[in-house]
């Protein structure tokens, strides 16, 4: 074999094996938190509490994975998702849970009243002043704590 | 039976006189298709309250709920577009022109003229635009589909991809609200 041969298949499979790792990069899937651990689990009124005491402590949670113990105040189904609201009757604070669509299957029992541990990366939250809405944190790719 | 009509009529004045209309898991979807590929992604937290009174109109998005099914376009969207370290949420704050006209106690579609502030990316624009009504059962559901322009908002498109992306957004609102407590 030629060297000229041998330079351009290596260059070949160089070029091939980039094109699949840009291709993979590109198009990966968002991440699964599932089988990750949440870096703190909370119950819904340790964290709450955060939204009125600890508002810098909040921040820095965002973008991570946690984990909330509450109950079930509404489930939001369609036919691609569900959104699960943590919260109780005494206030209109609550916790708003995308579940993940790979997870979807396994949320499909869940019940308003149900108590349930939530982990999900934290996307941020709000402190209504002026609306009545209560305070509200925002989890994404949510799934089912295990643990 | 006096007493079954009388908790009747209390039942339906209570439905009648719900003013506060509200929900923290409506939904917003935005769709922007461009040469290279279709750019979606979903927001299913989305605080919507509207003030059927006072004709009142509001929602709160946090920008870091949109999910997307590509792990890239997320990042893209939060750290090159969007910049949700900066400005972490988008509002609307305004009001349904024509409230008279919609009756929530009464079935049916209402069309809904809705002018106000739209605030996204730290910029505030005034907008005007019309959407649906939807009143079953003395709830409300609102659907609005409309487009925004990502200049307007001083939202960048880097120049490597400046021709392949397009340059506005169509964006779907469908939110059913629950009466206030």
């Amino acid at each position: 074999m030629g060297n000229k041969l041998k330079f351009t298949l290596v260059m070949l499979t160089v070029s091939i094996i980039a094109v699949i790792g840009a291709w993979k990069y590109v198009n990966k899937a968002s991440n699964d938190f599932s089988e990750e651990a949440p870096k703190a689990t909370y119950t819904f009124k340790e964290i709450m509490d955060k939204t009125s005491n600890d508002t810098s402590g909040l921040s820095r949670l965002v973008d991570e994975l946690v984990a909330v113990k509450g109950v079930i105040k509404k489930v939001t189904k369609d036919s691609t998702s569900t959104t699960v609201e943590l919260g109780d009757s005494n206030t209109s604070s609550s916790i708003i849970c995308q579940i993940d669509s790979r997870h979807q299957a396994s949320c499909s029992f869940l019940k308003e009243g149900q108590p349930v541990c939530i982990k999900g990366k934290m996307a941020g939250f709000n402190v209504d002043l002026d609306l009545g809405l209560g305070n509200t944190i925002q989890l994404n790719y949510c799934s089912l704590e295990k643990k | 039976m006096k007493q079954l009509f009388f908790s009747l009529c209390v039942l339906a004045s209570l439905q009648s006189t719900a003013q506060r209309y509200m929900t923290k898991t409506g939904t917003v979807d935005f769709v922007a298709t461009g040469a290279i590929e279709k750019i979606e992604g979903s927001n299913k937290s989305v605080a919507c309250l509207l003030d059927s009174k006072a004709g009142s109109l509001d929602f709160i998005i946090q920008i870091k709920s949109f999910v997307f099914e590509k792990q890239l376009m997320q990042e893209h969207f939060n750290e090159n577009y969007m910049e949700s370290d900066k400005f972490p949420k988008a509002s609307f704050k305004g009001s349904v022109t024509n409230m008279t006209s919609i009756n929530m106690a009464k079935d049916g579609d209402y069309t809904a003229d809705v002018v106000g502030k739209l605030m996204i990316h730290g910029v505030t624009k005034d907008v005007k635009s019309t959407g649906k009504v939807i009143v079953k059962g003395g709830k409300p559901v609102l659907k609005s589909a409309f487009s925004v322009l990502l200049a307007d908002y001083g939202i960048e498109i880097p120049g490597a991809v400046k021709d392949k992306i397009s340059k506005d957004v169509k964006i779907n609102v469908h939110c059913a609200l629950d009466a206030m407590k």
